[in-house]
C-alpha cells in the first residue's frame, strides 16, 4: 500500500512540476509591478511611491498583493529581478496548496481514494497552473482559503483571525470572500448577534482604512459590481439609445405621450446590469475554449486568445459536481459555494479562481457517484474513456502553454517584452518616447531595464490625475510614456521613438510600405501587434531621429 | 377573486403582449426582407398561381431555391397570407408571427402536461411570450419557428395519447411536419422519436393494434419519402454543406498549432491529437448552448438571429433558469422527456460550422423557458412564504406575481423599442436593404428600355427583383433556361434583367439600357453631361444615404 502511495505522490510531483518548469514567458503587468516594488523595497527600503512599506502597496491605478510583494523579496534577492525571482515563489506555494488541499479533501470525503482523486484533479487544473505561474497573489489566496476551510472543519475558529487577514493581504479579489466567509462562519457558530457585531466591526475597520487610503474606495468601485450599477453610469447610454428614435420614429412616442422612459431609465438599466453581473462569472467560452470560439468572443476585448482555464469537458462535470456538493448538505461546502458565488458576482470573472478547489471536489464526487451507480464491469470503460480525455487534455494544454505562447500571451505583455528586448542596449542618456497604445509601459520599463529604484524615485515625473484618483508617471529621466503624434511633435537629435505606424505618419495608411519618417529612420518594425486601435495599424515602429 | 383567476390572467396577458410583439409592424422591422424570406415568399406566390416553384417543379416537397433545398411547408403556409395581404413583408411574415403567437398557448398546455402545475405553466407562457428569441424568430420568417410549433403540438398530442391513444398518429404526423420543416429537426426529430419510444416503451404497449398501424403507416410514409428525397440530394442538401465534418481530420485551430512546430508522429499523437481537438470543437459547441453568457449576455453572431441590444434571453431570467435547472436535476427521474429534449436538441447544431447558432436549438430554448417558469415560481413561492410568515402580508402571492409581470413587461417594452428602433437603425445591413425601394422604381423604368443591368453588393439579387417586382411566375418560368442555369446555379438572368458587374468603360456604350448600381460603378462625372447618359433616380433611405443609383442610356 505504501508503495502505491509513494508512486501516487511522485506522480503528483511530476504532474505538478512539468508544466511549471518553463517560466520564461513575458511578464504580466501585475507581475512587473509587484516584482519591481519588491525590488524597490529590497534595494531602497521604499516602495515605488517613495513610502516606507506597510500593509498596502498602492500602484498607479490599483493596489498590489501585499504578500505578493513581500514574498518575492527573498526570491529576487536570490535570483535577481528575473522571471525566476518573480515566479518561483508562486510555484512553490502552489505545491503547498496541493498538500493543504489533500488534507481538506480527506477531511471532507473521509475517503483516501477520493482525496487522491481530488488532489489529482486539483494538480492538473489548467487554471491552477496559470495562477501558480503568473499570479502569486491568487495562489496565496487559494492556499489561505484552503487553510481557513481546514480550520473551520477542525473547529479551531480562533485561527481564522490569522488566515482571514492573510487572504485579504494576498489579493484584493479575496477581500469579499474573506468578509463573507467570516460572517457566515460566525453566523454558523455564534448566531445572529455576533454576526451583526462582527459586521459592524469590519465596517468600522474598513472605514478607518478607507479614511487613510481614500483611493481604495474608488479602486473597489472600479473593479467590482458597484462600479457597474451606479446610476450615473447610464446617462450617456440612455441618451444615445434614445437618440436613435429621431432617425427611426420611435413607436413609443404616441402623440404627446412619450413611453420611452419606461424602458430607458436608470433604474431599469442598473437592475439589468446587476443581473448581468450575476452571469459574467459563467462565461464558458473564455474559461474553456477561447481558441475555438474565436468568432463569438471576437467582440470581447482581450479574450480571443486566452489560454483555457478549465478543460472543456470539465464544465458539465463541474456543474453536476457542484450540484452534488450542494445536495450533499455539508454546511462547510454550502458556505464555501455560496461565498464563492457571491464573490464572483461582486468581482466578476476575476474571482473565479476560488472555484478551483471546488471544481476538483465536485469532479471527484461526480466520478465516485458514476462509479458507484454503474455496473462494475463498465467502470473500467468509463475510467478508460475519461482517463484518455484527461490525458490528451493535459498534453494539449501543456503543448499550448509551453509551445504556443503567441496564441495566448496577452498582446500588451508580448508587445512590451518585444519593445524592451529591442531596446535592451539603449542608453539612458538619449531621449526615448514609448507609446502607451500597447498598455501602460512604465512598470515593464522598470522591470525589463532593471532601473535603480533610487534613480526612478528621483527622476520620475507624475502627471495630473486622469480619473478616480489615478495618477500616471509620464516620464522617468529621459524616457517618456504616452501616445504621440510624431509628425507634429518637437523632435530632437538622436532620439528614439517607439509607437504604432499611425502615430508617426497619421491614421489609416499602408504602413508596410514605409521605411522612413520625417527626420527619422525606422530601424525596426514589429508586425502583427494586436493593439486596440485599428486605425493606427498593427506595426510597431522603432524610429531613430536623424536631425 | 383575482387570486382564483390569476393563472388565467397571466395567460391572457402573455398571449396579448406576445401577440402584439409578434404581429405589430411586421413591415417596419426587420427593416426589409432577407433573401431567404424573399425566396420563400416568391415561391409561395409562384406555387399559388402556377402550382410550381421558381424552377418549375410541381408542388415540391423541398424547393431548390439557392441550391440548399428549402423546406416547402413554410411556403405552403404562406400562400393564404400572401393572398390576403399581397406579396409584401406582411404577407410573408404573418404566418410565422401567427404561429409564434399560438405557440404561447401551446407552451402553456405543454408545461401543464409535463409538470401538472398551472401556475408554472402560465408563468412559462408569459416568459415565452416576451423572450427576445421567440419574438424575433416569429417576426423574421424563419422555418425554425414553424418547426417548433409543430414540435410542441406533437409533444402535446403525444402526452394526450397516453390517455387517449388516438392522438398518437396525430402526434407522429405533427412530428413529421416538424421534421420536414427545418434542417435541424431532420436530425433531432428521429432521435427524439427513438428516445421517446425507449423511455415510454411500457406505456405504449397498451395501445391498440389499429392505432399502432396508423402511427406506423404515417411514420413509414414520411420516412420513406424523406429517404427518397435525401438520396436525390434534396433533404440533406443544406446539412451536407454546413456540417462540421468538412473540418475532419484537422480543425483550423489544430492546423495552426501543427504549422508552428513539428513533433513527429508520436509527439503529434500526444500533443496534437486530432481526435481530441475535434472532440473539443464538438463538445465546445455543445456546451456553448448552455453557456449563460451566450444565453443571457451576448448578442448572437449570426446576423438575422440578432435583436440589436438583446441576447437570447433577458438577464433577469438567469437566476430563475439556474433554479429551474437545479429543480430539473433533482427531479430528473420524473422528467425523462425534458432530459431527452435537453440532451438531443443541440446535436444537430453541434455538428455544423457555427459555434453558436440559436435558430438551430429552439427546442432547447423552449425547455429553458420551462426552467425559467419553474424558477420564477419557486422564487415567488419562497418569497411569498417569507412575506406571509414574517410580515403577515395576505396578498403576497398576488403582489409578487404582479411584480414579476411588471418587470417582465418593462423588459418587453425594451424589446419592443429594440425591434422597432434599434434593430432597423443598427442592423438594416443584415437584411439586404434597398431592394424594396429600388425594385419598383426599376420595374417602372424598365418598360422603356431594352435591357436592365443590375450590379448589387448583396447575394441573390434576382430573387428580390422577382419578389418586389411582383414578376409574373408564368412569365418567369417561360424566360429561364434550366440548362443554362446549371447546377449549382450560376446564371440568374431572366427577361431583360441581367445580373452582373457593371464595367463602365464598355457598358456606357450600350444603348437603351438601364443600369442599377452605385457611385463607384456609375460615376457622377459621366452622367447628364450632355451625352446620352442620364440619372433616372437616386434611391435613398430615411437617413439620406444613397441605396442605389438608376442610370439610363438612350
Amino acid at each position: 500500500m505504501k508503495k502505491y502511495v509513494l508512486i501516487f505522490w511522485l506522480s503528483i510531483l511530476l504532474l505538478y512540476f512539468i508544466p511549471r518548469l518553463k517560466i520564461d514567458y513575458p511578464v504580466t503587468y501585475s507581475e512587473a509591478k509587484e516584482g519591481y516594488t519588491a525590488y524597490s523595497v529590497l534595494k531602497s527600503g521604499l516602495d515605488t511611491n517613495g513610502d516606507r512599506p506597510t500593509l498596502l502597496f498602492k500602484s498607479d491605478n490599483n493596489y498590489l498583493s501585499t504578500l505578493g510583494v513581500y514574498l518575492r523579496i527573498p526570491s529576487i534577492m536570490l535570483f535577481g529581478l528575473e522571471n525566476a525571482g518573480l515566479r518561483v515563489p508562486g510555484i512553490m506555494i502552489g505545491f503547498v496548496a496541493v498538500l493543504a488541499f489533500y488534507l481538506l479533501a480527506f477531511e471532507i470525503t473521509k475517503n483516501r481514494s477520493e482525496a487522491y482523486m481530488a488532489v489529482l484533479l486539483f494538480t492538473i487544473s489548467a487554471y491552477f497552473v496559470q495562477i501558480n505561474l503568473f499570479n502569486l497573489g491568487l495562489t496565496l489566496c487559494v492556499l489561505f482559503v484552503l487553510i481557513s476551510l481546514l480550520i473551520f472543519i477542525k473547529k479551531k475558529l480562533i485561527y481564522l483571525w490569522i488566515t482571514i487577514p492573510l487572504i485579504i493581504l494576498s489579493s484584493i479579489w479575496g477581500l469579499v470572500f474573506a468578509v463573507l466567509f467570516s460572517l457566515f462562519v460566525i453566523f454558523h457558530s455564534s448566531g445572529v448577534k455576533k454576526t451583526i457585531t462582527t459586521a459592524f466591526l469590519m465596517m468600522f475597520a474598513f472605514s478607518v482604512i478607507a479614511k487613510t487610503n481614500p483611493f481604495i474606495i474608488d479602486y473597489i468601485k472600479r473593479s467590482s459590481l458597484i462600479g457597474d450599477i451606479q446610476l450615473k453610469s447610464y446617462s450617456f447610454v440612455i441618451e444615445r439609445r434614445l437618440s436613435f428614435g429621431s432617425y427611426m420614429n420611435s413607436p413609443l412616442i404616441m402623440g404627446t405621450t412619450n413611453f420611452n422612459r419606461i424602458a430607458h431609465n436608470k433604474i431599469f438599466y442598473a437592475s439589468n446590469e446587476f443581473f448581468k453581473s450575476l452571469i459574467k462569472p459563467f462565461n464558458f467560452e473564455s474559461l474553456t475554449s477561447a481558441f475555438q470560439s474565436g468568432t463569438i468572443l471576437a467582440k470581447e476585448e482581450g479574450l480571443t486568445n486566452t489560454l483555457p482555464r478549465f478543460f472543456f469537458w470539465e464544465i458539465p462535470l463541474i456543474f453536476f459536481g457542484l450540484t452534488l456538493l450542494w445536495i450533499k448538505n455539508n454546511r462547510l461546502l454550502r458556505i464555501y459555494l455560496l461565498t464563492v458565488f457571491l464573490t464572483a458576482v461582486f468581482y466578476k470573472e476575476e474571482a473565479f479562481f476560488l472555484l478551483i478547489p471546488l471544481s476538483a471536489l465536485g469532479g471527484t464526487y461526480l466520478f465516485s457517484k458514476v462509479a458507484r451507480s454503474i455496473k462494475r464491469k463498465r467502470v473500467k470503460y468509463v475510467v478508460i474513456f475519461l482517463g484518455s480525455i484527461y490525458l490528451f487534455g493535459i498534453f494539449a494544454f501543456w503543448d499550448l502553454l509551453m509551445n504556443h505562447r503567441d496564441k495566448w500571451v496577452f498582446a500588451n505583455d508580448l508587445g512590451q517584452f518585444r519593445i524592451w528586448d529591442t531596446l535592451r542596449y539603449e542608453n539612458k542618456e538619449s531621449k526615448l518616447w514609448i507609446t502607451d497604445r500597447l498598455g501602460e509601459p512604465l512598470y515593464y520599463y522598470l522591470y525589463y531595464k532593471k532601473i535603480d529604484p533610487k534613480y526612478y524615485l528621483d527622476n520620475r515625473e507624475v502627471g495630473p490625475i486622469v480619473a478616480s484618483g489615478i495618477k500616471r508617471v509620464t516620464r522617468v529621466g529621459l524616457v517618456n510614456f504616452g501616445s504621440f503624434k510624431y509628425f507634429e511633435a518637437p523632435r530632437g537629435r538622436d532620439e528614439t521613438w517607439v509607437g504604432f505606424g499611425g502615430e508617426f505618419i497619421g491614421g489609416n495608411k499602408r504602413y508596410e510600405e514605409f521605411n522612413n519618417v520625417t527626420d527619422g529612420v525606422i530601424f525596426k518594425k514589429i508586425k502583427d501587434v494586436k493593439g486596440d486601435y485599428k486605425f493606427i495599424g498593427s506595426e510597431l515602429w522603432f524610429v531613430k531621429t536623424t536631425i | 377573486m383575482i387570486k382564483k383567476y390569476l393563472n388565467k390572467i397571466i395567460l391572457i396577458i402573455a398571449v396579448t403582449i406576445g401577440g402584439f410583439l409578434r404581429l405589430n409592424s411586421l413591415s417596419v422591422s426587420p427593416p426589409s426582407l432577407n433573401w431567404d424570406e424573399a425566396a420563400l415568399g416568391y415561391n409561395a406566390y409562384s406555387i399559388s398561381i402556377t402550382g410550381k416553384d421558381e424552377y418549375g417543379k410541381l408542388l415540391p416537397v423541398f424547393t431548390r431555391s439557392f441550391d440548399e433545398y428549402k423546406s416547402t411547408l413554410p411556403i405552403y403556409l404562406m400562400i393564404p397570407a400572401i393572398k390576403i395581404f399581397g406579396l409584401n413583408e406582411i404577407g410573408v411574415r404573418f404566418p410565422s408571427a401567427l404561429l409564434g403567437t399560438f405557440s404561447i398557448l401551446l407552451i402553456y398546455v405543454l408545461t401543464k402536461k409535463l409538470l401538472r402545475d398551472e401556475r408554472i405553466a402560465s408563468l412559462t407562457s408569459f416568459v415565452f411570450a416576451i423572450e427576445p428569441w421567440s419574438v424575433h424568430f416569429s417576426r423574421v420568417y424563419h422555418e425554425a419557428n414553424i418547426a417548433l410549433f409543430f414540435l410542441m403540438l406533437g409533444l402535446i398530442m403525444y402526452f394526450y395519447a397516453k390517455k387517449y391513444p388516438k392522438f398518437l398518429p396525430l402526434s407522429v404526423f405533427s412530428f413529421m411536419l416538424s421534421m420536414y420543416t427545418y434542417n435541424s429537426n431532420k436530425i433531432f426529430i428521429p432521435l427524439l422519436l427513438i428516445g421517446l419510444y425507449i423511455v415510454n416503451k411500457n406505456e405504449l404497449q397498451g395501445i391498440s393494434r389499429k392505432i399502432k398501424y396508423y402511427t406506423g403507416g404515417i411514420l413509414i410514409f414520411f420516412i420513406t419519402v424523406f429517404i427518397h428525397l435525401a438520396l436525390k440530394g434534396e433533404a440533406f442538401a443544406r446539412v451536407m454543406s454546413t456540417n462540421i465534418f468538412s473540418f475532419w481530420p484537422v480543425t483550423g485551430v489544430l492546423k495552426s498549432l501543427i504549422e508552428t512546430h513539428e513533433i513527429g508522429e508520436a509527439g503529434g499523437f500526444l500533443l496534437h491529437n486530432r481526435y481530441y481537438y475535434f472532440l473539443w470543437e464538438v463538445m465546445g459547441r455543445f456546451i456553448s448552448y448552455f453557456s449563460p453568457a451566450n444565453l443571457f449576455l451576448r448578442e448572437p453572431q449570426e446576423p438575422v438571429t440578432i435583436v440589436a441590444g438583446n441576447s437570447i434571453f433577458y438577464p433577469f431570467e438567469f437566476i430563475p433558469w439556474l433554479i429551474g435547472i437545479y429543480w430539473f436535476v433533482n427531479n430528473i427521474k420524473n422528467q425523462k422527456t425534458v432530459l431527452l429534449i435537453t440532451l438531443l436538441s443541440p446535436i444537430p447544431a453541434i455538428v455544423t460550422w457555427n459555434w453558436f447558432q440559436p435558430g438551430r436549438v429552439m427546442s432547447l430554448f423552449m425547455i429553458f423557458c420551462i426552467f425559467i417558469g419553474v424558477g420564477v415560481n419557486k422564487i415567488i413561492e419562497s418569497l411569498s412564504k417569507i412575506l406571509k410568515s414574517k410580515l403577515y402580508f395576505a396578498y403576497s402571492l398576488l403582489f409578487l406575481n404582479s411584480a414579476v409581470i411588471f418587470y417582465g413587461l418593462v423588459n418587453a417594452f425594451y424589446l419592443y423599442d429594440s425591434i422597432n428602433v434599434f434593430l432597423p437603425f443598427r442592423d438594416s445591413g443584415s437584411y439586404q436593404p434597398g431592394f424594396r425601394e429600388t425594385v419598383p422604381a426599376v420595374m417602372k423604368l424598365s418598360e422603356r428600355y431594352d435591357r436592365v443591368i443590375i450590379e448589387s453588393q448583396h447575394a441573390q439579387p434576382y430573387i428580390f427583383y422577382l419578389f418586389y417586382g411582383g414578376y409574373t411566375p408564368k412569365k418567369y418560368l417561360g424566360e429561364i433556361d434550366p440548362v443554362k442555369i446549371g447546377t449549382p446555379r450560376k446564371y440568374y438572368d431572366f427577361g431583360k434583367f441581367h445580373f452582373r458587374k457593371i464595367y463602365w468603360p464598355d457598358d456606357r456604350n450600350l444603348v437603351k439600357t438601364l443600369f442599377v448600381g452605385n457611385d463607384q460603378n456609375l460615376p457622377d462625372k459621366d452622367i447628364d453631361q450632355g451625352n446620352n447618359i442620364s440619372l433616372k433616380e437616386n434611391i435613398v433611405n430615411s437617413r439620406g444615404d444613397i441605396l442605389s443609383k438608376i442610370v439610363g442610356t438612350k
